[in-house]
């Protein structure tokens, strides 16, 4: 018997209590963690809750079924429920024709039964290091990734901010910057490329890299700054790539705050007296064209003034029902939150963000919250 | 699958229906060879030549309904459905494991073309009678068979059936004791005799055929006088010799429940080439 530090989660459904009981006692004998269910209802309903390494499921449900249809619904209603399972068929009614069909539905394996302990232990090792390597990997890449980001507080200028990355998978197509530039200018982005998951992040990589390279030009303004990331955005991406970025470089001397919103979410200003001030969008996408023109805006901060940026993934997070989140929402507990300071602020919002969207956020979500001293 | 009423042809199918029983139950390591080589012509002949039935079409309204009241004696009935392309044959030897179609006893939970789960012995005369009955309740043709095992009717619960069947007149059913003079692990005569068996089921009311259940003609004929017989069911008392086939397995209580070795099983084997 040997118990792995990380032990995988098996889920088993089969209708037959027996069945379910030797594979339950099989497995766990064997360092997993099992859970059993008698049917497909039963196995949904916790699947799309709980992430499992494996699981096995019958093929057959109601007495006299013995075509496989109820077992080739179940696979296509996990994989349509995005359940990232690998899924293991099992029947003693198979034959080559249901085993193709369950691959085809997304199954990852197929199990005759009555099944070999030692041949059903291998496929399931086998499956479970398959998800291991992958996740080792996507930890690697979201560790990579974090180390791509700046430090997401900070409070030495003139200016208090803090910032929360929330990404909808391991890694995020988000990004946020903030640059020391030249004596008494600070300078930040929020930027969001579109899709999710693995692509997203390596344009993200990019793109964090062109505003690196050129946000520390001894030039205060942000439009030089986001035309030539746009040129070369452009040039290294496919056509429907492409990022939203709300882009500002604060003075701090005389408080003047020049920004360019190009696609993104307005940002809020909240000013003193709880007036809110929306920044919005004055300026093409970055990477979809290769011409790009803004009009850079211009704001005045004052002491305690407050400003949240925020990527589309923090109004767009939805509930069970499908109910987003909501500017609404945001913009009221950004006044609610406003006798906080952003570091103690963010993580009430990130709060009910998830509360609200349950276990897992649809999409990736960056909070970027500063205020004035 | 192709039917036939050649006896040649049937007694070829019989031999390879053995050499499936034979070698499901050495592969399982356990099992009731005995009581299955004994009813092997019964079950054939009812299979590929008597039965009214379609694999390719197994909920068929109007089939002939075959039930096995000695549930452990399954092999037999496995192999001849095997055979007719119910299930399938290069499967025979996962028989008796966990996940298996195959179970120890007949289970329609695992092969819904079987019509009843049996093996708690002395229902299935009851089962068949009420199936024979509600066939004649909705004008169906469909006739039923149930194989019972000479120890099986010791059952108090075989004569309430007996009786039943008799009142209501039902018959559109056949019922079959295989005859094979042992139980368990003795003679029956030993345990608890059923003599005299033919005056029993004729008092109670039943049209009795007294045969050599290992003669296919024999059963043929058996089965073919049953059809005729109007206004009261027929029971076939089928005198076989347990283990028939293999020399010595015949006649011996051993091989009731006793699986086969590997050597065992070739000498079987050998005598069934």
């Amino acid at each position: 018997m040997s118990v792995g530090q990380n032990q995988a989660r098996i889920f088993v459904c089969d209708d037959q209590m027996e069945v379910r009981e030797a594979l339950r006692l099989l497995l766990k004998s064997n360092g997993y963690i099992v859970e059993c269910f008698d049917g497909p209802a039963a196995l949904i309903e916790v699947a799309v809750q709980k992430q499992a390494s494996v699981i096995l499921l019958d093929m057959n449900y109601t007495r006299d079924t013995t075509s496989g249809e109820e077992g080739l619904d179940l696979i296509a209603a996990l994989r349509e429920q995005r359940v990232p399972a690998a899924l293991i068929a099992m029947t003693a009614w198979g034959d080559v024709s249901l085993a193709v069909q369950a691959m085809q539905r997304g199954a990852s394996d197929f199990v005759e039964k009555p099944w070999n302990n030692d041949r059903l232990l291998q496929i399931v090792a086998k499956w479970t290091a398959a998800g291991q390597v992958e996740d080792r990997e996507m930890a690697g890449a979201r560790r990579v990734q974090k180390s791509l980001l700046p430090n997401s507080t900070g409070g030495e200028k003139a200016l208090r901010y803090a910032c929360r990355f929330l990404p909808a998978r391991e890694v995020s197509g988000d990004y946020y910057d903030f640059f020391e530039k030249r004596r008494g200018h600070f300078g930040f982005v929020v930027a969001d490329v579109s899709g999710k998951g693995v692509p997203a992040a390596m344009l993200m990589a990019n793109l964090q890299a062109l505003f690196r390279s050129h946000a520390y030009r001894d030039d205060a303004a942000p439009e030089p700054v986001l035309r030539a990331v746009n040129a070369q955005f452009h040039e290294s991406t496919s056509p429907e790539s492409f990022a939203t970025a709300f882009y500002a470089d604060l003075d701090e001397a005389s408080h003047e705050l020049s920004y360019i919103n190009c696609g993104h979410p307005p940002a809020l200003l909240r000013k003193r007296n709880g007036e809110v001030k929306m920044l919005e969008s004055s300026a093409l996408v970055l990477g979809a064209f290769p011409f790009w023109s803004a009009e850079t805006g211009r704001v005045k901060m004052d002491e305690g003034d407050r400003l949240l940026v925020y990527s589309d993934g923090a109004v767009e997070a939805q509930s069970a029902t499908g109910e987003e989140f909501g500017e609404d929402r945001l913009l009221e507990l950004f006044q609610n939150t406003a006798h906080l300071s952003p570091q103690e602020a963010l993580p009430e919002i990130e709060a009910e963000i998830q509360k609200h969207s349950g276990v897992s956020l649809f999409d990736d979500c960056t909070l970027f919250m500063a205020s004035l001293r | 699958m192709t039917k036939t009423s050649n006896p040649a042809e049937l007694a070829a199918i019989s031999k390879t229906v053995r050499r499936h029983i034979l070698e499901m139950i050495t592969a399982a390591k356990s099992g009731h060879p005995g009581g299955s080589l004994s009813a092997t012509e019964l079950v054939v002949t009812l299979f590929f030549d008597i039965m009214k039935h379609d694999p390719a079409n197994p909920k068929w309204s109007d089939r002939d309904r075959f039930i096995l009241g000695k549930g452990h004696a399954c092999p037999v009935l496995y192999s001849v459905m095997a055979e007719c392309g119910y299930t399938p044959v290069d499967k025979l030897n996962t028989f008796r494991q966990l996940g298996s179609i195959y179970q120890g006893h007949p289970d329609m939970r695992f092969i819904p073309a079987l019509e009843a789960s049996t093996g708690s012995l002395g229902q299935g005369l009851s089962v068949a009678l009420g199936m024979a009955l509600a066939a004649r309740f909705n004008g169906s043709p469909s006739r039923t068979f149930v194989v019972l095992g000479d120890g099986e009717i010791q059952e108090g619960q075989i004569w309430e059936a007996a009786m039943f069947g008799a009142f209501h007149k039902i018959d559109n059913v056949v019922a079959i004791v295989d005859w094979n003079k042992i139980q368990l692990d003795g003679f029956v005569k030993d345990i608890m005799p059923l003599d005299p068996l033919v005056d029993k089921w004729t008092s109670f009311g039943w049209h009795v055929i007294n045969i050599d259940g290992h003669n296919i003609e024999a059963v043929q004929k058996a089965f073919h006088e049953a059809e005729t017989v109007k206004g009261k069911p027929t029971v076939i008392l089928a005198n076989t010799i347990k283990g028939k086939g293999v020399s010595f397995m015949e006649n011996n209580p051993k091989w009731h429940g006793t699986a086969p070795s590997k050597d065992e099983l070739a000498l079987a084997l050998k005598e069934l080439a």
